[in-house]
């Protein structure tokens, strides 16, 4: 798998602030990689050092192999998103278009109706974007992104102010492309329902520092918390269950019990209950959402940061 | 480099803004020689009337820096030639107040609007798009200029008094190059301006502050200052030294000695800002 961006112990200071810590993360060609953090995380900062709107103050950023000091992104291999779209009010969605070709130098007439159209805008016409809605402006700022075809497509918060349709239209999107063209996306945002459905690996960043990085798969297995047994009798599994050595678990109702321990055992589990002739309607994981797990791992910062300034404390009494 | 020039002579031609100074330009220069040559017969008839000169004060006596769209007539213009007309047009600093306005909003707009975010991380070399914008921004400069002189030529040589019609073009035109040129670097100035404020405000109201009204008490005091605490020739003076002062210096009847110094004021602010405003651009972090 090809490496397409990599960061080494980035770091951007405002002064004493550090907006980013040492954080270094990599994404290989192919995957759409989901940022999460709260605001003031440094999310946007991230993105946009990678995308070369700022200078990172320590560290470094390597796109296709290359450092960011020798980089060369004239040819246009990185498109990118960042807050709210650059847009000039008193003209139209297709001038946007067409201006940003301009600047890559594409002279293909007819990128403006095949941008628009690949982001739901085609009947727009020549409105002035000023009187665009939210939810429009930020199509068009994400059919400014990918025109020429980008490789990379950083994307800052691209679903803030669309409706559930265009959330899902914009989804789908991503995907397509990710699946067709092999573009590799790195997305913010906050809705991390979202986030979970699209990306395939996260990185999770708090107070500048990377919390951890887990792609979809390890997520799914290190975030099982418990088996989620439905059977027309639950009253019936409990002593098949005590058989088996399992004693933490919960009768939901009378047919669903949840099985905290033993979730390397859903074999046996289900062996046995069939022995006893107990028919099984449905036997699988539960996993912690997204959120949960970032909810999880962010009150464990928060506890070790807690315990650090305890320590500076007592030191300096 | 080109591909940036390309985006930014296609933003030019888009925006209504360009339009609207430019036709705002050419009418008020209409609507001047027209008041100028109704003044300049009027006073004709005065005087062949018995001598009885009409004179139409304005609040100041004309200085030869100021703006020449106040319609204050003297007996002195019965002797203006129309070379002289056209240039105080420019020196007078009429071309300049439009540049400023337009300057303002083209340089600005990238920030305030935020589009820069779209194409300003592509560039290792951000000092592509200060010299692009710089470039797109020239050519509307010029055809202010042309459109300007063409207006002016069209109404003195055809529509005015003969009085005005303009005949020395080998005089002329040097002096309008000059003039361009310090145009030109005004118009870099409001590069840097723009790139450090990014704000279209006080960006505006600065160059036109200073161009038109604070330049000469500040260069005087400034000026005065230094007589005092250093030995400068008598014949030093600070407002040549300025874009604002050598575009009122550079009219008609400037000497060769004065054109040749405009020339190099405008050059060195030329080249001064648009390594500054390179510099600036590189350094700062885009928001």
């Amino acid at each position: 798998m090809t490496r397409i961006l990599e960061t080494k112990n980035l770091t951007k200071a405002y002064g004493s602030l550090k907006a980013l810590d040492q954080v270094s993360i990599s994404i290989n060609q192919g995957d759409i990689y989901g940022l999460i953090g709260r605001n003031g995380a440094g999310k946007t900062s991230l993105l946009k050092i990678i995308c070369g709107m700022t200078r990172q103050s320590a560290g470094d950023y390597f796109i296709f192999g290359q450092a960011s000091a020798k980089l060369s992104l004239a040819n246009g291999r990185i498109a990118s998103l960042i807050e709210n779209p650059g847009i000039y009010p008193t003209l139209n969605a297709r001038d946007h278009i067409e201006l940003r070709a301009k600047a890559l130098g594409i002279k293909d007439r007819n990128i403006a109706t095949k941008s628009l159209n690949q982001v739901g805008l085609g009947q727009v016409g020549k409105k002035p974007v000023k009187s665009f809605s939210l939810g429009m402006k930020q199509r068009l700022g994400i059919a400014m992104a990918l025109v020429g075809s980008p490789d990379l497509v950083l994307l800052d918060e691209p679903m803030n102010g669309l409706d559930p349709q265009g959330i899902v239209e914009i989804r789908q999107l991503v995907q397509e492309l990710n699946a067709t063209e092999h573009v590799t996306f790195m997305i913010s945002s906050h809705i991390l329902g979202e986030l979970q459905k699209l990306a395939n690996c996260f990185g999770i960043l708090e107070e500048g520092r990377l919390l951890g990085e887990i792609d979809s798969e390890s997520l799914a297995e290190k975030n099982r918390d418990r088996i989620e047994l439905v059977t027309n009798e639950a009253s019936r599994a409990l002593p098949v269950l005590d058989s088996l050595g399992l004693k933490q678990y919960k009768v939901v109702d009378p047919r669903k019990i949840y099985i905290f321990e033993g979730l390397n055992r859903t074999g046996d589990i289900a062996l046995a209950l069939a022995k006893a002739n107990l028919p099984i309607e449905s036997i699988n994981f539960h996993s912690r959402s997204l959120e949960e797990y970032y909810l999880s791992l962010n009150r464990e910062f928060m506890a070790t940061n807690a315990d650090q300034a305890g320590e500076e404390e007592n030191e300096h009494a | 480099m080109l591909n940036l020039l390309n985006m930014e002579a296609s933003r030019l031609w888009r925006q209504r803004s360009s339009y609207l100074i430019i036709i705002s330009m050419l009418v008020i220069l209409m609507i001047y020689s027209f008041m100028l040559d109704y003044s300049f017969r009027d006073l004709q008839e005065s005087m062949q009337m018995g001598g009885q000169q009409e004179q139409v004060q304005d609040e100041e006596e004309p200085q030869a820096d100021d703006m020449t769209l106040n319609f204050t007539v003297s007996p002195e213009l019965l002797e203006a030639s129309g070379e002289e007309v056209f240039l105080e047009q420019i020196s007078g600093r009429g071309y300049l107040v439009f540049l400023i306005i337009f300057s303002a909003l083209f340089f600005t707009a990238p920030y305030t609007h935020g589009y820069i975010k779209n194409f300003i991380g592509l560039q290792r070399r951000r000092s592509h798009f200060v010299l692009a914008t710089f470039l797109a921004a020239s050519i509307f400069c010029c055809l202010l200029f042309l459109f300007g002189s063409l207006i002016q030529v069209l109404m003195q040589n055809v529509w005015m008094s003969d009085t005005f019609k303009i005949i020395q073009w080998k005089h002329l035109l040097p002096l309008l190059g000059t003039q361009f040129l310090l145009h030109l670097a005004t118009l870099a100035v409001s590069l840097f301006l723009a790139t450090w404020l990014e704000n279209t405000g006080p960006v505006m109201a600065i160059n036109l502050l200073w161009s038109l009204i604070f330049y000469r008490p500040i260069l005087d005091l400034i000026q005065t200052v230094l007589n005092q605490t250093l030995r400068l020739p008598e014949d030093f003076s600070l407002y040549s030294y300025s874009l604002a002062g050598s575009i009122s210096l550079t009219s008609w009847g400037a000497s060769g000695a004065i054109m040749r110094q405009s020339l190099i004021v405008a050059l060195l602010y030329l080249v001064l800002a648009l390594v500054a405003s390179s510099w600036l651009l590189q350094k700062k972090d885009i928001r």
